[in-house]
């Protein structure tokens, strides 16, 4: 078997070289239909949609654990590997990563970062996965670098500063390859950072542009920040966002003005915290941006996936962007030019009556907080958090993991000290109603929920699709589970013992199909017994 | 500020391999009453603690933790540890829950003592001896609760009760507890296909499966799948002592029982 291994090694080699002359990016987009997972969202439409049908509704029920690995790193996934040519790269807590035989989850390599002390961190060690060109690997870290790896050993090639961690950047992206740039976001809002998205060239790891996601006083936006308020106000970019070769354009969530919860701080809209971008993928110009919660007091950032499909909406095709929002809003853009074509609440929201005309929510009394409290919902977790959402062309519906929790917030002024939480309030949790999660399939022409299946708990894990009809979603008691697509029938479930907090993955490898799913510190690769 | 003395990093070590906390020195607060720790403090105590301990640490689903004395043990040292590790078993969760490093431990404890000043106990009231009398009698708590290995199972073990959870607190739970519930003691009425109906408290559900104490005591576990209904009730299996049950200097005589265990 190692020869063998060896073997597809030496392919992937001359593929990956062959590669790198066209554009990277788009061969590795192209490279999904032939059963690998070559990015976050398996695809540049970031529809977490696979074509592989292998496993079918019919045969789901057979699918068992093929092999475990244990990664003996305390912490929790939030990644998705990807695969590669049999080989699976993976990353982990403290920017732990490996690369692993994907047939039989054996350790091919791993990879170890020193980190500095005193990371200012607000919500996790965590990393979200690698970015893949050709034979290279690409990984944010905790100490806001962007280092570059050797697909088949793990050595370093390029190590280079995003920005200084001791302005409490932050990273946990995975990065996004579009032609010969490597993009990536930044996290530290909770420290009142000042958010952006950034480009590198793939070889060089040279900075090839920026876009500040807060403008600066002058700039267009920068007149909806109070005083100087734009140098620390938020507006992280940490989940990787989507790309449409056609017209060029690279979405990305952002999220929340810092500080979170004092909005007096920061009076204005806060442009542009909680919105999508749409950015020229070569020189990251704005092109359009549409904000989702404007002066949000709540920490809803908006730094959910974006997914990308062509419908049928009132008879005429539309190109649009769909996201399910932290607020409790799922939305559906023209992603040409950011028109929203429909707003409508999936689960219960107190803070807004609907989404105007003019696209910007009539705000409701639970809205406005203080240093006495108010019950808001959602909480401050959101209908939905970072959890990946995906979507069936087929059925038309939108596949996302649901929160129903309400919670009480308070902001209390806080002066801005570097290095501090900047977060100006508070949450308690509501005594006797911890709320419950849901598995919901969203039509997105009508904005109506199809179907559910309800959790004890409040969730956060991420969903596939399958071009068989099926959906697989994780929850937070442990389960990972199949559905039918259409109906929402539980076909199939594993109680794994943890968590399910990333998202589930697909790949073919030796004519078999597995699916993928990381669970406490494990990583479970699952498939047909016999393969059929 | 950020930068790690000498014997925090033994604790950490020492922690990691094992080696009994005593044997260390025993470290005080670095930054205790300095002004910017305990400012940042408070910042991460409300954005890490305050969905268990209320905004003004006067307890929610955590105890109250400006009464001046920790159950846990109240020196710098053993503070640390407590908010460090986490209190195994139970819902206080380490510091890897909230990403907190050593420094901002060392500021959540300065902001911590600002709470309680030296005087704050409260006053004593009741009488230990009577209510323990009542606890195991005429007020039928032992039937549903254990004290020190002693009396039901129904509901939680009360024996550190009395030093976990403020007076207020227990007022509220003896008085009304169906307000909110403890975890593992949620009401539940389990109803079969053909229609029986079993109460009990959950210790735990999935969404495939239930698993209850009935109030016989007894472990049932069940499928969703073969079940037509699970009633999430309202009130808890515990009655509400009203003053009509248990007066006011009866109720201060069972508090003052549960703290003096
Ligand atoms: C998920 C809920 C939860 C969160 C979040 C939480 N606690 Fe606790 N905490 C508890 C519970 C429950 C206990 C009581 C455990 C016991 O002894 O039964 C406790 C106990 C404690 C104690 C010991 C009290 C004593 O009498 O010895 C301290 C100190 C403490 N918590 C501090 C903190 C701090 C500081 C934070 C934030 C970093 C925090 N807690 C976050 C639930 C929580
Ligand atoms: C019929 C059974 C029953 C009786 C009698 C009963 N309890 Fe309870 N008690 C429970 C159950 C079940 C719970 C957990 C559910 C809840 O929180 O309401 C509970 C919860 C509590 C709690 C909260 C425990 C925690 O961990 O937060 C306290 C305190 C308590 N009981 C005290 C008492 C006292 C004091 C008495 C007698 C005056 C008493 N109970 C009588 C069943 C009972």
């Amino acid at each position: 078997m190692r020869h063998t291994l060896a073997r597809t090694a030496a392919l992937c080699i001359v593929l990956a070289c062959a590669m790198s002359i066209g554009h990277p990016g788009v061969q590795a987009q192209q490279r999904q239909d032939s059963g690998q997972w070559t990015t976050y969202s398996g695809d540049y439409n970031a529809q977490r949609h696979s074509s592989l049908t292998q496993i079918t509704p019919a045969n789901v029920g057979r699918l068992a654990v093929q092999w475990i690995f244990q990664s003996g790193v305390s912490g929790r996934f939030e990644a998705t590997p990807l695969v590669v040519d049999g080989i699976m790269y993976l990353t982990g807590p403290d920017n732990y990563a490996w690369a692993l035989d994907a047939r039989t989850g054996r350790q091919i390599w791993r990879y170890r970062r020193q980190l500095p002390e005193g990371l200012n961190i607000c919500c996790g060690r965590v990393n979200r996965g690698f970015a893949i060109n050709g034979d290279r690997l690409y990984m944010t870290t905790l100490d806001a670098h962007l280092v570059a790896l050797d697909a088949r050993t793990g050595n370093v090639l390029f190590d280079v500063e995003i920005d200084d961690h001791k302005k409490s950047y932050t990273a946990t992206v995975a990065p996004l390859i579009v032609k010969d740039k490597v993009i990536v976001g930044i996290a530290g809002a909770e420290y009142g950072i000042r958010g952006f998205i950034d480009a590198f060239d793939a070889n060089t790891g040279k900075k090839a542009w920026r876009f500040w996601t807060v403008p600066e006083p002058g700039q267009p936006g920068g007149n909806t920040w109070s005083g100087d308020s734009w140098q620390r106000g938020g507006g992280s970019t940490w989940v990787t966002g989507a790309y449409d070769p056609s017209l060029n354009l690279v979405y990305w969530g952002t999220g929340n003005p810092a500080p979170d919860s004092f909005g007096d701080a920061r009076l204005g809209d806060n442009l542009y915290t909680d919105a999508v971008v749409a950015l020229d993928a070569d020189t990251g110009t704005l092109r359009w941006h549409y904000q989702f919660t404007p002066h949000d007091v709540h920490d809803w950032d908006a730094v959910q996936v974006p997914i990308l499909a062509d419908i049928t909406m009132n008879g005429a095709p539309r190109k649009v962007l769909m996201t399910a929002n932290r607020n409790g809003f799922f939305y559906t853009l023209d992603r040409a030019n950011g028109e929203l074509l429909r707003a409508r609440p999936f689960v219960r929201t107190t803070w807004a009556q609907e989404i105007g005309r003019d696209g910007k929510p009539i705000l409701l009394e639970a809205n406005r907080i203080g240093p006495e409290g108010t019950v808001t919902c959602p909480d401050v977790g959101g209908g939905t958090n970072w959890m990946s959402p995906s979507f069936n062309p087929a059925t038309g519906l939108f596949y996302v993991t649901t929160r129903e929790v309400c919670a009480k917030f308070y902001a209390f002024p806080q002066q801005f000290q570097p290095g501090h939480l900047y977060w100006g309030g508070a949450v308690e949790a509501i005594p006797g109603e911890p709320g419950y999660g849901a598995l919901r399939a969203i039509d997105p022409v009508s904005g109506l929920v199809r179907w559910e299946f309800k959790y004890p708990r409040p969730s956060m894990g991420g969903t596939l699709s399958t071009a068989s009809g099926l959906v697989f979603a994780g929850e937070e008691d442990g389960n990972v589970m199949a559905f039918d697509a259409a109906s929402g029938k539980n076909l199939w479930r594993l109680q794994t013992g943890a968590g399910l907090r990333s998202g589930p993955m697909t790949f073919m490898h030796n004519g078999k199909q597995y699916i993928v799913v990381a669970s406490g510190g494990a990583v479970i690769a699952l498939a047909l017994q016999d393969g059929r | 500020m950020r930068k790690l003395t000498w014997w925090t990093m033994a604790i950490v070590i020492g922690l990691a391999a094992g080696v009994p906390f005593a044997q260390q020195p025993e470290p005080t607060n670095p930054v205790q009453g300095n002004a910017q720790a305990i400012d940042q403090g408070q910042q991460l105590f409300r954005l890490s603690c305050a969905s268990c301990h209320g905004l003004n640490a006067k307890g929610l689903r955590g105890p109250d933790l400006t009464t001046g004395q920790f159950v846990r043990g109240g020196s710098d040292s053993q503070l640390f540890r407590t908010v460090m590790q986490g209190i195994p078993g139970t819902d206080m969760p380490g510091a890897q829950f909230s990403d907190a490093t050593p420094d901002q431990v060392w500021a959540l404890i300065a902001y911590l003592r600002t709470l309680s000043g030296p005087a704050s106990e409260e006053e004593a009231r009741g009488n230990a001896q009577n209510g323990e009398t009542l606890f195991w009698g005429k007020a039928t708590c032992g039937q549903c609760h254990m004290v020190r290995g002693r009396g039901g199972r129904l509901g939680p073990d009360l024996s550190r009760i009395g030093v976990t959870r403020s007076r207020t607190a227990l007022i509220k739970e003896i008085r009304t507890p169906s307000g909110s519930f403890t975890d593992g003691f949620w009401p539940v009425t389990v109803v079969s296909r053909d229609g029986r109906r079993i109460r009990g408290v959950r210790k735990n559900e999935d969404p495939f499966s239930l698993q209850i104490m009935d109030t016989n005591e007894r472990i049932q576990s069940f499928d969703h799948s073969d079940l037509r209904e699970v009633v999430r009730e309202k009130s808890s299996l515990m009655p509400d002592y009203g003053a009509d049950r248990l007066t006011d200097a009866e109720l201060d005589d069972v508090i003052r029982y549960l703290r003096s265990l």
